[in-house]
C-alpha cells in the first residue's frame, strides 16, 4: 500500500515538473536543486535517533573476546542473512542520497552516472523491502510514524531525481563511455568507505577488536589505516578534472555530516560545540558556500585537534562498537578533508592573513566554549574542547593547575566557575600549536612541489642527454659535436631573457669567431656584451640558440668547452683570505692543470706581471691592478685555446693594461682566440683584429679593423654613426614590443577571469 | 655645522629607512604608535602578575634594576652597531669624500645612533615604566620623569658605547694583526666564563624545593636588588627622579651627566676618529705565507682545503656562525644543575630529559646558519664555480663535511665539559641525547644546504657584502625549532607510552630522518647546481 502511494505521488510530481518544462519553460536545474536540499534535510532529521538494528549483536557469531554469550540471537530482528542485506541496502541508499545531492549542485560526470544507474536499482529494492527498514528503525513497521514518513519522502524524491537526470540523460545523450564507467565504479567503491553503516561490524562480528589507547596494536593500525587512506585519496585523485575532486571531496563532507548525526545525541552534551563537531557543521558550510574564512579556520583548528584527538584517543570500549566508530569517522574526516582539499587544489594555500583570521575565529570559539561550560554544568557535566574537565591535566598530572586557581560568580542561583589559568594555558598553548601547524604545513607542500618539480627537472636533464646522444650518434660524449667548429667560437642565433621577462636581453645575435684573432666585443652599457660573454662561458644559461666552442656545445657538452675556455670576469672575484699562490693552486686544481705546467706557466707569468712580490700574501692585501693580473693569470693556467675578457682594462693603470693588452696579442699569435669586449675605442683600434657591435640586444655589424682603417674611416665615428641609427630605430621596435605585451597580458587577464568563473 | 650635521643625519637616515618615499607614513605611524599602545598594556599586566602573584615587590628597585638591565642589553647592541657604523662601514668611503668634517661624521652618526636607541625604547622600557606607573598608581612627577627618560637614557646608552667602542676597535685592530691573539684571548675567556658559572652554582643549595624557598628567593631577590641599586650611579639618580626625591637635586645631576659624557666623548675622539676608521681602508699588510705549489689529489680535496684556509684566516667569522653552540655547555649546565637539585618524581626525570633534548637540538641547530647560506656566500666568487670545466657542485659536499666536522665537535666538547661539570646527570642519558642531537643535526645541516640550493642569495651577497636579510637563514632556524619541539614531544609522548624503549623510536625516526634529508640533498644538488645562475 505505502509502496503504491510512493510511486502515485512521484509520478503527480513528475508529471507537474514536465507541464510546467515544457509550457512555463522551467529550469530543471534549479528544479533538482531544491528537490536535493529537501532530500538533504529529510535524510539528516530522520539520522539523529537511535534506530533498532543498532542493538543487534554477533549475527555472525564470531565474536570471541566478549564475556557475553557469543551467541545472543535474542537482540536478533532479522535473520543473519536479511541482516547483513538490509545493513548493504541501507549502505547503499545512503550513498545514493549523497550523490542525487551533489549531482544537483556540481558538475560531475560520475556522481550523475552514480545517481542515474545505481538508482533505479535501489530504489525498487527499498520499495519491495519497506517495511524491512522500517523494523531495522522503529523495530516494527508503522508507516505513520514520522521517520517513517521523512523515509517515505526521501524515496519520493529520490525517484524524481534519478528519473530528471534519465531524461536529461536520454535528451542529452550523455551517455558514459568505457574510461567513465570505469571511473565511476571505482570513485562507486572509494565511496563506500565513508558511509559505511556505524553499526555494520559490531552487528556483524560483535566485540571483535580492541579497545584502542597508548598506541597498542589496534590503535597503531588505526593511526596507520588513516595515513594511507590519505594517501590513496590523493594519489587517486591527483591526475582528475576539477569537478571530480571536487565531487569526492564535498561527498566525503557529507559523508561526514551523515555520519555524525547518525548516534543520537540529546542535552547539553549533544550540542555540536566541541571543537571536532563543530568542525563537521563548519565544513559542510565552508563547502557549500565556498567561505574561504570557515574552510581556514578548520584547516588550522580542527585538523589539529582532530590529530591530537587521533593521538591520544579516549576510548572505553571496543574499537568496532558504534561509539568509537562514529568517533572514529568524525575525527578522521575532519583530520583529512581540509589537508586533502588543499592538496588537491579545492581551497589555495593559506596564506598568513588566513590564519590570523582563523586564530580571530578560535579566540571567539573558546571564549564561548568557555562560558557556556561554566553555565552548562550547573545543569549536566559538559566539556566543550576540554576547558573544563580534568581529562588532559590528569593525563599530565598537572590537575593543580585546574584546581588551585580558580574564579567563580553567582548569578541568579547559577554558579559559573573559571580555572583561568588553565584556560589561558590552554589556549596559548593551542594558538602555538596552530602556528606550528602553519610551520608543518607549509614546509610539507613545499617539500611537495619541490619534489614535483624535481622530478621534472631530471626528466628535463635525461631528455637532454639522450638528445645529446642522439646528435653524437656513434662518437664519445667527450668528442665535439661539431666537429667543424673545432679551431672557432661559433654563436647561432643566441637569445637570452631574463626570468619570466618578455623583454629580450640579446636577440637572435649569431657570430663566428676565428683562431688567430685578437676579437674585439664593443657596445654601449647595457647593450647586452656581459650577458653574451656570461652565457658563453656557462654563467647563465641560454634561452634559445647555441653557442660552440672548439666544437662543443656549452649547452649539452659544458664541461668539454669550459676546458677550453679562459675567463677574466669584469669584476675580478678572488677569494680574499686565500694567498694568490693558493688560489692560482686553486684554480689550476679546478682545471686539473699538471703540477709541472702549473709551476713553469704561474712563475713565467709572474715575472711578466711582475707580481713575484705580493704572490704569498693573501688577496685582501692586493690592490685593484694586482687583483686583476692575478685574474688573469689564473685564467691562463691552463693555456686556454680561448680567453674571454669581459672589460678586462677598466680601472686598471696605463702599465698594468698595456701587460694585459700584450698578453692578448701573444696568446692570439700563438693559434688561439681571444674575444674580449670593452667600450675604449681607443684599445680596440690598436689591438684587435676584428670586432662586432651589439646594440639593444642585436649584432650590428662584423667588422675587420684593417679595412676600416684602410678606408680612412674614423672607427669612433662608425661605432657612434651606427650607434644612432640603431638606436633610434630599437627605440621604435621597442614601443611596438611593449604594445605587443601589453596586448598580451590584457588577454591573459580576461582568460584567467574566465577560467575561475567555470571552476 | 648644524646644517652640515642635519644633511649627514637625513643622508644616513633615509639609506636606513624609506620615510621620504612611503606613502603610507601615516598609516605606519599610527600601527606603531598601537602597538607601543599594546606593548604597555602587557607590561602593566606583567608588572600587576610580578607585584600581586609572584610576590616581587615593584618599587625604586626594582624599576632602576630594570633600567640598568635595558640599558646594559642597549649599550652592548649599539657598541657592536657602532663599531661597524664608525669605524668599519663602507658609506664611510663616501662621507669622508665629502666636504665635512670627521667631528661632522662622528657626531652625524652618533645622532642616527640615538635616534634608532630611541625608537628601540618604546618598544620595551618606556612601556614597562608606563605599565609601573599604573599598577603603582603613581603621579604626575613621575610620568614627567619617564617622558625625561624616554629622551635621556638613549642617549646616555649611546655616549657610553661610543666611549667603550674606541677601546674594543683599538683590541680589534690589534687582533687583525696579532692572528693568534683572539684564540688565545676566546679561550680564557670561555675558561673564565666556565668558573665563573661553575662558582654561582655552587651558591645553589643542595636540595630546591621552589614552594617552600620561593619566599626566600623573592627575599633575597629584593636584597640584590637592592645591593645592585646602590651601585647603579646615574641610573640611581634616574630612579630617584621617578620617585620624585629630591628633585631639585637629581633632575640637573641626571640631565648635566649625559652632558659631561659626550664633551669627554668629543674630546677623546677628535685627535682619534680619522685615523681609528680610516685604518680599515688602508691595504692591511699581511704576512707572507708558504711558498710552495701543492696539488690537491682530487677536487673535494681541493674544495676542503680552500674552506679550512678561508675559515681559519676569518676566524671571526667562523666563530660568529657558532657562537651559540659554544654558549651550550653553559646553558646545559645552568638548566641541569637546578634540575638536579630538585626533588623529582619519574615524570620530572622525563621532563628534564625532554628539555635537553629540545634545548640543546635548539642551539644547535640554530648554528646552521652557514649551511644556510653555504652557497651564496660564494658570492662573487660563484664565477669560479660557475665557469671551471670539473663537477663543481662537489664543493658542496666539502661545504658540509666541514660543517658537519665544526659543529660536531663543538657539541661534544659541550657534552664533555657537562659532563665533567655535572655527573650526577646520568650518564647513559647524557650520550644518548648526544647521538640523538648529532644525528638530527646533520640532517638539518642537510636541509639547510638544500634551501640555499633551491633559493641561493648569490645577488645580496654581492651586491651588500653580507647575508644577514637572507630568506635561507630564516627558513633554517624555523626548521631548526620545529625539528626540537617535534623531537620533545616524541620523547616525551614515547616515554610515557614505550618507557626506555623510546629511544629505538627516537633514533629509528633520526636516521629515518638522516636518510631523507641525504636522499634528498643529492637528488637536489645533482639537479639544481649546475643551474643557478649569478
Amino acid at each position: 500500500m505505502p509502496q503504491i502511494i510512493i510511486l502515485g505521488v512521484s509520478i503527480i510530481v513528475l508529471g507537474i515538473l514536465y507541464l510546467l518544462y515544457k509550457k512555463k519553460d522551467l529550469k530543471i536545474e534549479v528544479v533538482l536543486k531544491v528537490l536535493a536540499v529537501l532530500l538533504f534535510t529529510s535524510y539528516v532529521i530522520g539520522l539523529n535517533f537511535e534506530n533498532a538494528l543498532d542493538d543487534v549483536f554477533n549475527v555472525l557469531l564470531v565474536d570471541v573476546k566478549s564475556t557475553e554469550p557469543a551467541y545472543a540471537p535474542d537482540t536478533w530482528i532479522f535473520s543473519p542473512g536479511m541482516t547483513v542485506f538490509i545493513h548493504i541496502l541501507r549502505w547503499l541508499t545512503t550513498i545514493l542520497i549523497a550523490m542525487s545531492v551533489i549531482s544537483s549542485f556540481i558538475k560531475s560526470k560520475h556522481a550523475k552516472f552514480l545517481s542515474t544507474f545505481l538508482g533505479p536499482v535501489l530504489i525498487v529494492l527499498n520499495l519491495i523491502f519497506l517495511d524491512q527498514h522500517l523494523i531495522a528503525v522503529y523495530g516494527e513497521v508503522n508507516y505513520l510514524k514520522y521517520r517513517s514518513i521523512l523515509i517515505m519522502i526521501q524515496i519520493m524524491i529520490t525517484i524524481v531525481i534519478v528519473t530528471i537526470n534519465w531524461f536529461n540523460l536520454i535528451k542529452d545523450k550523455l551517455w558514459p563511455n568505457k574510461k567513465e564507467v570505469r571511473d565511476t565504479i571505482l570513485l562507486f567503491l572509494g565511496s563506500l568507505i565513508f558511509l559505511m553503516p556505524l553499526g555494520f561490524i559490531y552487528n556483524l562480528f560483535g566485540k571483535y577488536g580492541e579497545v584502542a589507547e597508548n598506541f597498542n596494536k589496534v590503535h597503531l593500525f588505526l593511526i596507520s589505516l588513516y595515513i594511507a587512506l590519505i594517501f590513496v585519496i590523493y594519489f587517486a585523485l591527483k591526475k582528475r578534472t576539477f569537478e571530480t575532486r571536487k565531487m569526492f571531496l564535498t561527498y566525503m563532507v557529507i559523508a561526514g555530516v551523515f555520519q555524525y548525526f547518525y548516534l543520537e545525541r540529546r542535552g547539553y552534551g549533544g550540542l555540536p560545540l566541541h571543537l571536532c563537531n563543530t568542525a563537521v557543521i563548519l565544513l559542510f558550510i565552508a563547502y557549500v558556500f565556498n567561505s574561504r574564512r570557515v574552510f581556514y579556520f578548520t584547516y588550522f583548528a580542527n585538523v589539529l585537534g582532530a590529530f591530537v584527538a587521533i593521538m591520544l584517543p579516549n576510548y572505553s570500549s571496543d574499537v568496532f562498537s558504534i561509539g568509537v566508530m562514529h568517533f572514529s569517522y568524525s575525527h578522521f574526516l575532519v583530520f583529512v578533508i581540509p589537508i586533502l582539499s588543499v592538496a588537491l587544489k579545492i581551497f589555495e594555500k593559506p596564506k598568513l592573513k588566513d590564519m590570523r583570521k582563523a586564530i580571530g575565529i578560535f579566540t571567539l570559539y573558546y571564549i564561548l566554549v568557555v562560558f557556556l561550560n561554566a553555565w552548562f554544568n550547573n545543569y549536566e557535566s559538559v566539556d566543550y574542547f576540554f576547558t573544563y574537565g580534568f581529562d588532559i591535566t590528569k593525563r599530565f598530572n598537572l590537575q593543580w593547575l585546574q584546581t588551585d586557581y580558580v574564579a567563580s560568580f553567582t548569578y541568579k542561583g547559577l554558579t559559573f566557575k573559571f580555572f583561568y589559568v588553565y584556560q589561558i594555558l590552554l589556549y596559548l598553548g593551542f594558538v602555538f600549536l596552530m602556528f606550528m601547524s602553519w610551520y608543518v604545513y607549509d614546509l610539507v607542500y613545499q617539500a611537495i612541489d619541490n619534489q614535483a618539480a624535481l622530478i621534472k627537472k631530471q626528466k628535463e636533464k635525461r631528455i637532454e642527454m639522450n638528445k645529446l646522444k642522439e646528435a653524437l650518434g656513434s662518437k664519445n660524449l667527450s668528442d665535439p659535436i661539431k666537429p667543424e667548429y673545432q679551431d672557432k667560437v661559433v654563436i647561432e642565433h643566441f637569445t637570452k631573457r631574463y626570468g619570466s621577462s618578455k623583454k629580450k636581453a640579446v636577440d637572435d645575435f649569431s657570430l663566428t669567431i676565428e683562431t688567430g684573432y685578437v676579437y674585439g666585443f664593443l657596445g654601449h652599457n647595457g647593450a647586452g656584451k656581459s650577458t653574451t660573454i656570461k652565457s658563453l662561458v656557462g654563467i647563465q644559461s641560454i634561452t634559445e640558440g647555441e653557442m660552440y666552442v672548439c666544437g662543443y656545445s656549452i649547452k649539452s657538452q659544458p664541461m668539454e668547452a669550459k676546458l677550453r675556455i679562459g675567463y677574466v670576469s669584469d669584476n675580478h672575484a678572488v677569494y680574499e683570505r686565500l694567498t694568490g699562490r693558493e688560489y692560482i693552486n686553486y684554480v689550476a686544481d679546478l682545471y686539473r692543470v699538471d703540477p709541472k705546467d702549473r709551476d713553469q706557466r704561474l712563475e713565467e707569468y709572474l715575472e711578466k706581471f711582475q707580481l713575484g712580490f705580493a704572490i704569498d700574501r693573501e688577496v685582501k692585501s692586493y690592490s685593484h691592478g694586482m687583483k686583476q693580473k692575478l685574474v688573469v693569470i689564473a685564467s691562463l693556467i691552463h693555456n686556454p685555446k680561448v680567453w674571454i675578457l669581459d672589460e678586462p682594462l677598466t680601472g686598471l693603470d696605463p702599465a698594468s693594461s698595456f701587460q694585459i693588452k700584450q698578453m692578448m696579442k701573444e696568446h692570439a699569435d700563438n693559434g688561439n682566440i681571444v674575444f674580449f669586449s670593452t667600450h675604449i675605442i681607443e684599445v680596440v683600434e690598436k689591438l684587435c683584429d676584428r670586432i662586432c657591435i651589439i646594440n639593444q640586444g642585436k649584432l650590428i655589424g662584423d667588422f675587420a679593423v684593417k679595412d676600416i682603417m684602410k678606408e680612412g674611416a674614423d672607427l669612433e665615428k662608425l661605432y657612434l654613426t651606427n650607434h644612432e641609427q640603431l638606436e633610434a630605430a630599437a627605440k621604435s621596435q621597442e614601443k611596438l614590443a611593449k604594445k605587443a605585451e601589453i596586448k598580451l597580458q590584457k588577454e591573459a587577464k580576461k582568460k584567467a577571469k574566465k577560467e575561475k568563473k567555470d571552476a | 655645522m648644524l646644517s652640515r650635521l642635519k644633511i649627514l643625519t637625513i643622508l644616513q637616515l633615509s639609506n636606513l629607512t624609506e620615510i621620504k618615499r612611503n606613502k603610507r607614513l601615516f598609516a605606519k605611524i599610527a600601527l606603531r604608535i598601537l602597538r607601543i599602545v599594546l606593548v604597555t598594556i602587557v607590561m602593566a599586566l606583567v608588572v600587576y602578575l610580578f607585584n600581586n602573584f609572584l610576590y616581587i615587590t615593584v618599587n625604586i628597585y626594582f624599576v632602576i634594576v630594570m633600567i640598568l638591565l635595558s640599558q646594559a642589553f642597549s649599550i652592548g647592541g649599539i657598541t657592536s652597531q657602532l663599531m661597524n657604523s664608525l669605524y668599519e662601514s663602507k658609506e664611510n668611503q663616501i662621507l669622508m669624500s665629502f666636504p665635512v668634517t670627521d667631528n661632522d661624521i662622528f657626531i652625524s652618526k652618533l645622532i642616527v645612533s640615538y635616534l634608532r636607541e630611541l625608537l628601540r625604547s618604546l618598544n620595551f622600557i618606556i612601556p614597562l615604566l608606563i605599565g609601573v606607573g599604573i599598577i603603582k598608581d603613581m603621579g604626575f612627577s613621575y610620568y614627567l620623569g619617564v617622558i625625561v627618560l624616554m629622551f635621556v637614557l638613549p642617549f646616555l646608552a649611546t655616549t657610553i658605547s661610543s666611549l667603550i667602542s674606541i677601546q674594543l676597535t683599538f683590541f680589534k685592530n690589534l687582533f687583525k694583526r696579532y692572528s693568534f691573539l683572539p684564540v688565545i684571548l676566546g679561550s680564557v675567556v670561555f675558561v673564565a666564563l666556565y668558573l665563573l658559572v661553575s662558582y654561582g652554582l655552587s651558591f645553589l643549595p643542595d636540595q630546591i624545593r621552589i614552594v617552600q624557598l620561593y619566599h626566600s628567593f623573592t627575599n633575597n631577590l629584593y636584597d640584590t636588588m637592592m645591593a645592585i641599586s646602590n651601585y647603579a650611579t646615574i641610573y640611581k639618580v634616574a630612579g630617584y627622579i621617578l620617585y620624585g626625591q629630591n628633585l631639585g637635586l637629581w633632575y640637573p645631576v641626571f640631565l648635566i651627566t649625559p652632558v659631561v659624557l659626550f664633551v669627554i666623548v668629543y674630546l677623546l675622539i677628535k685627535p682619534l676618529y680619522f685615523k681609528l676608521a680610516s685604518l680599515t681602508f688602508e691595504e692591511a699588510r699581511s704576512k707572507k705565507r708558504k711558498a710552495q705549489n701543492e696539488k690537491s689529489n682530487n677536487l673535494f680535496i681541493a674544495f676542503f682545503k680552500k674552506e679550512l684556509i678561508v675559515s681559519f684566516r676569518s676566524f671571526g667569522d667562523t666563530l660568529s656562525h657558532y657562537s651559540l653552540l659554544l654558549m651550550m655547555p653553559f646553558v646545559m649546565l645552568i638548566i641541569n644543575s637546578i634540575y638536579m637539585r630538585m626533588n623529582r618524581s619519574l615524570n620530572g626525570n622525563t621532563y628534564v630529559l625532554v628539555f635537553n633534548i629540545i634545548i640543546t637540538l635548539l642551539i644547535a641547530t640554530s648554528s646552521n646558519t652557514a649551511s644556510a647560506t653555504a652557497i651564496s656566500g660564494e658570492g662573487q666568487e660563484f664565477v669560479l664555480l660557475k665557469t671551471a670545466p670539473s663537477d663543481t657542485k662537489t664543493i658542496a659536499w666539502a661545504k658540509i663535511l666541514f660543517n658537519i666536522l665544526i659543529s660536531t665537535l663543538l657539541i661534544f666538547i659541550s657534552f664533555v665539559v657537562f659532563r665533567l661539570a655535572l655527573p650526577k646527570f646520568p650518564a647513559l642519558d647524557l650520550w644518548l641525547i648526544f647521538i640523538l642531537v648529532i644525528m638530527i643535526n646533520i640532517s638539518h645541516i642537510f636541509w639547510s644546504f638544500e634551501l640555499d640550493i633551491l633559493n641561493p642569495q648569490l645577488n645580496q651577497a654581492m651586491t651588500l657584502g653580507t647575508l644577514r636579510n637572507s630568506p635561507n637563514i630564516s627558513k633554517s632556524i624555523g626548521i631548526g625549532f620545529t625539528l626540537s619541539f617535534i623531537a620533545g614531544i616524541l620523547a616525551l609522548g614515547g616515554t610515557f607510552i614505550l618507557g626506555p624503549y623510546v629511544w629505538i623510536l627516537l633514533f629509528g625516526l633520526a636516521i629515518l630522518l638522516l636518510i631523507v634529508r641525504f636522499v634528498y640533498f643529492r637528488s637536489y644538488l645533482s639537479a639544481y647546481f649546475i643551474d643557478i645562475e649569478m
